[in-house]
């Protein structure tokens, strides 16, 4: 029950994105929630129904349903027909990449690593767009801006943690107070940016 | 061992790079804050220059309602009068002459009526509007003055023949209020890439140094106008011999 605390964000994160449905109306946030949603959930069946059992079959399915709800994310976030180019191709990368570890087993092991990888792509090609556009944005009020912060701070940095994971192995759990650790900075600049970021005028 | 060090190597990177994507999160957030600055600088510039076009609009409308009232009062006022005077001594000989007299204040009514005409207030055509200038001159012997042109006429941007407009009918304005000259020549010559604007007279002319106030502001004025649209302004004169102004504005 080392990680259980993190669920509580979760479902914090979960309740207030569905909460504040009407407050921001861009295409992505519906995504957002959507991923919220099933991040608690994912780790709310882990914890109470598959308690004890082997649960790397569910870890394998949300990497794909995650690594999906975030490129629509960010899919509706970025303007350009460049970074859509960009963003179809990677997925398409992914996806056949995600489809072949069910042949080649091993691969799976990958897949978290290439997510996270792949995800940072996504928010660069976002905040490159923002950086380019000629429009006045009010970032620290904007809860793209927020999201794509907790989302670089996640992806990037738990990059050496799943390696360590999924690759070389890990005899204790100690280090996964280093996942808690970032996960904890994750949810709580979520929640800053829900709380704080601006109504969404359309 | 083994184990211990790959914790260790893991911590290492993983405090790396989250020390990194904090130090991008920083600089990105600079770099908006910046962009925004400049964004905003840009928006102020753009709106003080739509402020000084339409206060230019206004400035000409101004000068075109006071030269219209100076027309009606000094010039076809005068004519009618002098057909009232004719009329009341008539005689079956001059009524010829008061029929030429009522002729001409015709005459000077149309050609007043093109110049109060709205649409050649609001969108001026500089070229147009520049030998309307001229022939009114003419008509109402002020100044002997011609207009020449040189190369093939090209349209400028509106806001920019507003602005050139004015400067050169502030120009005009001083000519014949102060410097007592017979002869004032507008000279358009269209280059590639630039229209050059020479404007002469042959007056008393005056000391760009001791100019009085107001001359020397509507100097100023004409100096930071012309930098609005990026046109290179230089007014010289020399005492008994003339002002000249040129402009050089690049297309």
């Amino acid at each position: 029950m080392d990680l259980d605390f993190i669920h509580y964000f979760e479902l914090l994160i979960a309740v207030l994105a569905i909460v504040y449905y009407k407050k921001y109306t861009s295409s992505f946030y519906k995504y957002f929630i959507l991923y919220t949603c099933c991040a608690f959930l994912v780790e709310f069946i882990a914890e109470v129904f598959l308690k004890g059992t082997n649960n790397w079959w569910l870890y394998n399915l949300y990497t794909f349903v995650e690594f999906n709800l975030v490129a629509l994310i960010y899919y509706h976030l970025t303007k350009e027909k460049k970074s859509h180019r960009i963003i179809f191709y990677i997925v398409l990368l992914f996806n056949i990449t995600y489809l072949i570890s069910f042949i080649f087993i091993a691969l799976q092991n990958y897949t978290p690593i290439l997510l996270g990888v792949l995800v940072s792509v996504f928010i660069f090609l976002y905040l490159k767009e923002l950086l380019n556009s000629n429009k006045i944005v009010n970032f620290r009020k904007d809860i793209s801006f927020w999201i794509t912060i907790g989302f670089l701070i996640y992806y990037l940095a738990t990059i050496p943690f799943f390696t360590l994971l999924f690759v070389v192995g890990m005899k204790d759990r100690i280090l996964f107070y280093i996942l808690q650790g970032i996960l904890v900075i994750t949810h709580l600049i979520f929640i800053v940016g829900l709380l704080c970021s601006k109504k969404t005028v359309k | 061992m083994q184990q211990e060090n790959s914790e260790i190597i893991i911590i290492v990177s993983t405090a790396i790079i989250f020390l990194i994507t904090f130090a991008l999160i920083i600089l990105f957030s600079i770099f908006q804050k910046r962009k925004n600055f400049l964004l905003l600088e840009q928006k102020n510039a753009k709106e003080d220059f739509e402020r000084e076009i339409t206060e230019t609009q206004i400035e000409i409308r101004e000068e075109t309602l006071r030269n219209i009232s100076w027309e009606l009062h000094d010039n076809i006022g005068q004519l009618l009068t002098l057909a009232k005077i004719q009329i009341q001594n008539t005689s079956k000989e001059s009524l010829e002459e008061v029929s030429k007299t009522i002729g001409k204040s015709l005459e000077e009514i149309r050609s007043l009526s093109k110049l109060i005409n709205p649409e050649a207030i609001n969108e001026i055509k500089l070229k147009n509007a520049i030998q309307l200038e001229v022939d009114r001159f003419n008509r109402l012997n002020f100044i002997k003055s011609t207009l020449r042109t040189i190369g093939k006429k090209r349209d400028l941007d509106s806001k920019s023949e507003i602005i050139i407009f004015r400067i050169l009918q502030e120009f005009f304005t001083n000519t014949i209020k102060h410097s007592k000259a017979s002869d004032l020549d507008v000279c358009l010559e269209y280059k590639t890439n630039k229209l050059n604007i020479t404007v002469k007279d042959n007056g008393v002319g005056f000391n760009k140094n001791q100019l009085k106030n107001e001359k020397g502001i509507g100097l100023i004025n004409m100096e930071n106008r012309a930098k609005l649209i990026g046109a290179e302004l230089n007014l010289s004169s020399e005492i008994n011999k003339g002002t000249t102004l040129e402009i050089s504005y690049k297309f």
